[in-house]
């Protein structure tokens, strides 16, 4: 599902250069849930970022689901991560002025479909994350385990093959957590999605089919 | 993506109520202008229905005189008058000098109708002077003279206001009156005395006095010079005994005359310019403090599948949407103008108005909205989830 060969990302200012990841190779299997761990600013964001098609290495290859990475346009990595990929961020980023079910509708948005169709998938993503009765809310209504929940349905509404969840767990309490544990390692389990996701938590981190720590921009085991 | 972008703004209208209002008025203001302004461009660009270039006003000023008192003189001056060479003809006016004439009206009845119009009084050489088409009948001259009737010449307008699809020509009207009442000899097009901005009006002519004589209109050639002027003046002056004599081109009325509006033009356009400018600036201050603040959402788009194309187009979008809510609620007030037939314009002009209205604000709103919009597509998206 995954591969990276000696990916390397050095961010550039004037002034300073920071080496964020360094000769990391990595590969992941259709189904398989990896969790990368490592202190704060070691690179683990940037490593799903690259694996994610939001940014490019500055050096190495990238393969996800068979497809190489280079010279594609916006629009192409565009309709990719449309199709293939399903984001969750610690800060949740739901937009506030639209309503739960619209909020997961967005990634349908961007591709073609009726509202009648996105309908019916929100509602199906929503369902499966136990979220039917809170269609009509908005963000600001929820709680922060059930913020969390509506960004899963999000990322799930598309039907990617691969989730990223970049600490997904990180502002929420030991509960609120492990059910969106729960809700992933479903989602890995029941509906073979390849997840990889950052965590601080070697609890949650144990759940998981395998373990990646990184520090210093370096895969340490 | 229309109808998520109309629901995301219908829900978050109250943070963007400052900036509805703003697009409001300045709506209600554009569009006050326009319809002013188009109203008066309607008017311009109708047919003057005369011609006035080369002709010349010749006023007489006496504080003592009494009135009549030239009317011994008056043939005699108007022989002289044209047997210059310059001149083509000459007219004696009572009050119908274009670009600012004193302003008459009567009421004219025929039959049951009863029309308001203004009249001039004028002589037999007045059509040629001024250059005057008629479209029926002809101008009064020695044969309309009738002891019963007075001749008249009226315009289409008030025609068409009297008789319909009648003949004009013959009908009488007021036949009750005290003197002589009025007989239709001839129909002319337009007479816009006021200037290149007057409406068009109903009016009729009717023949100047025997003896009167206060004001001439003197049609010049082309090709005179300035000194002509002074000999006019002179052998006018010899003429008229202690009279003053002043003489005006119409060139020079007209101009005064639009300038009256061209003022008031620019003057209400610099104003609204103003105002939209600040109505503009504001928008782009709002605009960019909104991408600052919504960099988490556009690095989620982006995740999502948006490309840049979709992010400028989102912002833009947005702006758009609340122009259109204040569009809405502008044309809601600005529709009560046609309905409740305020200043008396065509209904026509309140909706050009609002038409044009429309699309300046919609332009306006898209150029300032672009700019912004365009960097934040241009954030990468990394970056912009790092941001938070
Ligand atoms: N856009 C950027 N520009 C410059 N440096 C960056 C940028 N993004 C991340 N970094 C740096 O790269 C390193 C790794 O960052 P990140 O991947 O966010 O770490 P983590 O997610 O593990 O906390 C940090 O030192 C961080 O400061
Ligand atoms: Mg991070």
């Amino acid at each position: 599902m995954i591969n990276l060969q000696n990916i390397e990302k050095v961010y550039r200012t004037k002034t300073i250069e920071t080496v964020a990841l360094n000769n990391i190779n990595l590969s992941v299997e259709k189904g398989e849930f990896l969790s990368i761990m490592g202190p704060s600013g070691c690179g683990k964001s940037t490593l799903l970022n690259i694996i994610g098609l939001l940014d490019e290495p500055s050096e190495g290859q990238v393969q996800i689901a068979g497809s190489d990475f280079k010279k594609h346009s916006d629009k192409q990595l565009a309709a990719f991560r449309n199709q293939n990929i399903g984001f969750i961020f610690q800060s949740f980023h739901l937009i506030n002025d639209l309503s739960v079910i619209d909020n997961v509708e967005l990634p349908l948005i961007y591709r073609k479909s009726t509202a009648k169709q996105r309908r019916e998938l929100a509602a199906a993503a929503l369902e499966k994350v136990g979220l039917a009765n809170r269609m009509k809310h908005f963000p600001s209504q929820l709680s922060g385990g059930q913020k969390q929940r509506v960004a899963i349905a999000r990322a799930i509404v598309g039907r990617p093959a691969l989730i990223l969840a970049d600490e997904p767990t990180g502002n929420l309490d030991s509960v609120m957590g492990n059910e969106i544990m729960d809700i992933l390692l479903n989602l890995n389990q029941q509906d073979n999605a390849t997840v990889v996701m950052v965590t601080h938590d070697e609890n949650m981190a144990k759940r998981t089919n395998r373990l990646v720590r990184l520090f210093d921009g370096m895969q340490v085991q | 993506m229309i109808r998520q972008l109309f629901k995301l703004m219908w829900n978050s209208k109250r943070n963007h109520s400052l900036l509805i209002i703003e697009i409001f008025f300045s709506f209600l203001v554009l569009f006050g202008v326009m319809s002013f302004i188009i109203s008066q461009y309607a008017n311009y660009v109708e047919p003057m229905g005369f011609e006035g270039d080369n002709v010349w006003v010749v006023w007489f000023e006496n504080a003592n005189a009494e009135g009549g008192s030239l009317s011994k003189q008056k043939e005699n001056m108007l022989n002289r008058i044209e047997t210059f060479e310059e001149v083509d003809y000459v007219t004696v006016s009572e009050n119908a000098i274009p670009f600012g004439g004193t302003r008459n009206s009567q009421s004219l009845k025929k039959g049951e109708v009863e029309v308001w119009s203004r009249y001039f009084f004028g002589d037999a050489n007045y059509e040629e002077v001024l250059e005057i088409p008629l479209t029926e009948g002809k101008w009064f001259d020695k044969n309309t003279d009738d002891l019963k009737y007075e001749p008249v010449i009226i315009n289409q307008r008030l025609r068409e206001e009297l008789f319909g699809n009648e003949t004009a020509i013959g009908q009488i009207l007021n036949p009750e009156d005290q003197g002589r009442p009025k007989k239709v000899v001839g129909v002319i097009g337009n007479f816009r005395w006021g200037g290149d901005f007057h409406k068009q009006e109903n009016i009729y002519f009717a023949p100047v006095g025997k003896d009167r004589i206060s004001t001439l209109l003197v049609k010049v050639k082309p090709t005179v010079t300035a000194e002509f002027e002074g000999q006019l003046s002179k052998t006018i002056s010899g003429i008229a005994k202690g009279y003053q004599i002043e003489i005006e081109r119409l060139v020079d009325k007209r101009k005064t005359a639009n300038n009256l509006i061209y003022i008031p033009s620019i003057i209400l356009l610099t104003v609204c310019g103003f105002l939209i400018f600040n109505v503009i600036l504001g928008l782009f201050g709002i605009l960019w403090a909104n991408i600052n603040k919504r960099k988490g959402e556009i690095g989620t788009r982006r995740a999502m599948g948006a490309t840049q194309m979709l992010i400028a187009g989102q912002f833009v979008g947005e702006v758009m949407v609340i122009a259109t809510f204040a569009l809405i609620l502008g044309c809601f007030f600005a529709v009560q103008f046609p309905l409740m037939n305020v200043f008396g314009l065509a209904n026509a002009i309140y909706i050009k108005a609002i038409l044009v209205s429309i699309l300046v604000i919609y332009f306006l709103v898209g150029i300032c909205a672009f700019y912004p919009s365009w960097q934040a597509s241009k954030i990468h998206p990394a970056i912009a989830l790092h941001a938070d």
